[in-house]
């Protein structure tokens, strides 16, 4: 197979060319772990990193973001609603990565778009790394299962640009006008490449809606809960939650502003409203409220499951409530006749 | 120092004695620095430490708390509380990297204006020439590199239990609920990337109970007792777990023939930590602890013992301390895994979600991870018996048990294995003692402290 290819020397220095103008996010090493982070140089780039410990998700709806602030002055009131605007490049995202932002934008998108999210997804270009290839790093990752909610290792469909490992040369796979401009500046140059192998993993069917919404009174939920924490774990690292909460702060310069956060479907006081009433009252509620929003609600919606299978869920819970057997659950009671 | 730095005081001031000895004051016409803004409250054993780490956090450059002197309280004992609270708070706020001099208790009686004034006129001096106050977790900094590993290793032995300790394990399990001894199990399984909590209630999940692999790096599965709504429960217990039932039941969460204590014994028995202490002699006899041990018996003040990291940090100065801990805090992501995975986190509200009041905004940034992180350690001043559930639910690797080991360390320091003067305090190691924050002696902590 002929491709353009690109060795990482080039790639770095491509990188490094680009940092003037934008704010780049790769996989760096922190501690024992790979994180997405804003680089400062392009030595900081972990090349052989697994997947990122933490999704890209913060980087276009941040953990906690000032939508709008205001305070009165000599001038009267100034009212401020900060946009980033400043191009960003996405750099050694996963196609996962880049189905999450396929998989948001369905939502914070369509009318009435959320402002915040449209200008940083605007200003971003997503460069991504296949899984698959060759070198360490290549995937798949423990728990990852992308393949079950419609994605797959190489899937160019939601990136700009593709990039494929062949140990230090990245086969280059152009796929927008917006990743080609992007890489106007990087020297490619053509070889012959052997096709990879498709790689094996085991097969996860997705059960359809139907079989979703006829497990809603099952007592499988309050089993499935009954050791779970009710930590936020596995919806923060999840690339496509997007719960938020937003609630005012005063400062003592005397500004207002107007926070908006992640909130979490797993935290007991989610869903609670005025009065005290709770309609979501147990942990088992909540769990199920989780994976119904995922495999039910938002694919009736939007088309999509509301999960790209990256399996960062899968690694981080502390107890160890893994989605696939959740799905297997839901699956293997569908072949149960009622 | 910033030139013409004017340092922002609050002070808390008990209404009968320091309020009436700050308004004898004015009344003399003695003066004393205006930096000072006064909140009355009813007694310095009102002055929840939350105020004071609401304060600083909030850009309070110091914080100084007044009260009756001991023996003169109002309410007969409300400042002996104080002095025990704030010996603890102090060295806890020094240990995240606050100067410690930035935070005074002292006693100001309503005959004494010209003490008022002079305290208020120190305290001011020396809160200027510190500077204006750090916010903690508001550097995005690197933490300074440290020798000692931030993770503990598990027992170096930390092999958990064989196939002989797993099939007595499920053998007894299916005859505690065989016999309704009790309704559900409390163990571990195999799972599908870690060990992880099963609740056994029929002899089919009975057999799949196994003695986890690395009994340091699991959780406390006491933490599930408050959710068990009377159903009789079997647990499986590390020594620090057997040790934090000891508390619930002292902080009547439930009572001890709710529950039956499963214990871990040999290797898998022992602590989460490396042993760096030697332990103390009076040990309970397991007997009493649990109420059947697989394997030898293990040793419950085994459990707790610091790691080499606490007296690293410890002697670091201040700004160090400083970096660590913003370096630490800017990691969290406020998912509670730490609050949720701790059996003695069991408020109905945390004060970190309360809304009404608000003491903390919902922003996920690091000043208020720092705020939860500090409160939570300080609230689990006597109670933590250092499980390490909380580092090992950390998904960001935050070495939370080094708060709860300082904590534990001073209230070591200052206060006695019965919970009253002394030393050597050590929290659960049985279930009749006394919690170090509901009792006093008149004659401890002298002068005050700090």
């Amino acid at each position: 197979m002929n491709q353009e290819i690109i060795s990482r020397q080039e790639l770095s220095r491509w990188l490094e060319s680009l940092l003037p103008a934008h704010t780049i996010i790769a996989p760096v090493h922190r501690e024992d772990r790979d994180a997405f982070a804003i680089i400062g140089s392009a030595g900081e780039v972990a090349w052989d990193a697994g997947r990122t410990a933490n999704p890209a998700k913060e980087f276009f709806f941040p953990a906690s973001e000032t939508i709008v602030r205001w305070r009165t002055g000599p001038a009267g009131l100034q009212v401020e609603a900060p946009l980033a605007t400043r191009p960003q490049v996405l750099f050694g995202a996963r196609p996962c990565d880049g189905m999450a932002l396929d998989v948001l934008d369905r939502l914070l998108l369509a009318d009435p778009a959320d402002p915040y999210y449209r200008a940083r997804r605007a200003a971003t270009t997503v460069v991504a790394w296949a899984c698959g290839g060759e070198g360490p790093g290549a995937g798949p990752f423990e728990g990852c299962f992308c393949e079950t909610v419609g994605g797959g290792p190489a899937d160019r469909r939601f990136v700009d640009v593709l990039l494929t490992r062949y140990g230090d040369d990245y086969a280059v796979d152009a796929v927008t006008e917006k990743g080609r401009q992007l890489l106007s500046g990087a020297k490619t140059e053509p070889r012959e490449l052997p096709a990879l192998t498709p790689r094996d993993t085991p097969e996860l069917p997705m059960p359809p809606p139907a079989a979703w919404r006829a497990q809603f009174d099952a007592a499988f939920w309050t089993e499935l809960a009954q050791r779970c924490l009710g930590c936020r774990t596995c919806t923060y690292d999840c690339p496509v939650c997007y719960c938020f909460d937003a609630r005012d702060r005063a400062l003592p310069d005397g500004t207002i502003e107007r926070l908006r956060c992640w909130d979490s479907c797993q935290g007991m006081q989610c869903f609670a409203i005025a009065g005290g009433h709770n309609p979501r009252p147990t942990q088992a509620s909540r769990q199920r409220q989780r994976y119904m929003h995922k495999f039910l609600y938002y694919p009736e919606r939007e088309g999509v499951a509301l999960c790209v299978g990256c399996g960062r869920c899968v690694v981080d819970c502390p107890v160890n409530i893994d989605i696939r057997e959740v799905i297997a659950a839901i699956a293997a009671a569908e072949r149960v006749p009622a | 120092m910033i030139e013409n730095f004017e340092p922002r005081i609050v002070g808390f001031l008990c209404n009968w004695c320091s309020y009436a000895g700050a308004d004898l004051a004015g009344t003399s016409r003695l003066s004393y620095p205006p930096n000072i803004r006064i909140v009355r409250v009813p007694c310095s054993g009102r002055v929840d430490p939350l105020f004071v780490m609401r304060a600083l956090r909030d850009g309070a450059d110091g914080v100084l708390v007044l009260g009756c002197h001991p023996g003169d309280c109002h309410y007969s004992d409300g400042n002996y509380h104080a002095r025990r609270r704030f010996a603890i708070m102090h060295e806890l706020l020094s240990f995240v990297g606050y100067e410690p001099e930035r935070v005074r208790v002292d006693w100001v009686s309503a005959s004494e204006g010209a003490r008022f004034s002079r305290v208020v006129s120190e305290f001011t001096e020396k809160v200027r020439s510190l500077g204006p106050v750090r916010r903690l977790g508001a550097q995005a900094a690197t933490a300074p590199a440290q020798a000692a590993a931030l993770r503990p290793a598990a027992t170096s032995a930390g092999q958990g239990g064989g196939p002989g300790q797993t099939a007595q394990l499920r053998e007894l399990a299916a005859r505690l609920l065989a016999e309704g001894q009790a309704g559900v199990v409390l163990g571990w399984e195999k799972g599908s990337v870690r060990e992880r909590p099963l609740f056994a209630s029929t002899a089919e999940q009975a057999s799949r109970l196994v003695v986890p692999q690395e009994p340091g790096a699991s959780l406390n599965l006491a933490t599930y007792l408050h959710h068990l709504h009377g159903k009789k429960a079997a647990l499986v217990v590390k020594p620090a777990d057997a040790r934090a039932v000891n508390v619930l039941i002292k902080e009547g969460q439930l009572k001890r023939e709710d529950v039956v204590l499963i214990g871990l014994g040999g290797e898998a028995g022992r602590g989460p930590l490396p042993a760096s202490e030697p332990s103390p002699a009076s040990e309970p006899s397991p007997a009493s602890a649990y109420d059947f041990v697989l394997g030898e018996p293990p040793v419950l003040s085994d459990a707790f013992v610091t790691a080499p990291l606490l007296d690293e940090v410890e002697g670091w100065p201040v700004a160090q301390r400083a970096a660590f801990w913003d370096a630490q805090f800017n990691k969290c992501e406020r998912c509670y895994a730490c609050r949720q995975a701790c059996p003695m986190c069991y408020c109905a509200e945390c004060l970190s979600e309360q809304l009404n009041p608000a003491w903390q905004s919902i922003a996920i940034e690091a000043p208020e991870q720092a705020f939860f992180h500090v409160m939570r350690a300080y609230h689990l001043a006597g109670r933590c018996t250092g499980c390490n559930a909380c580092s090992n639910a950390c998904p960001e690797g935050i070495p939370l048990y080094l708060l709860n080991q300082k904590v534990a360390r001073e209230v070591a320091r200052f206060f006695g294995p019965d919970g009253l003067k002394g030393t050597g305090y050590q929290a659960g190691l049985s279930a009749d003692v006394a919690l170090p924050f509901t009792v006093f002696t008149k004659d401890e902590l002298a002068g005050g402290h700090a």
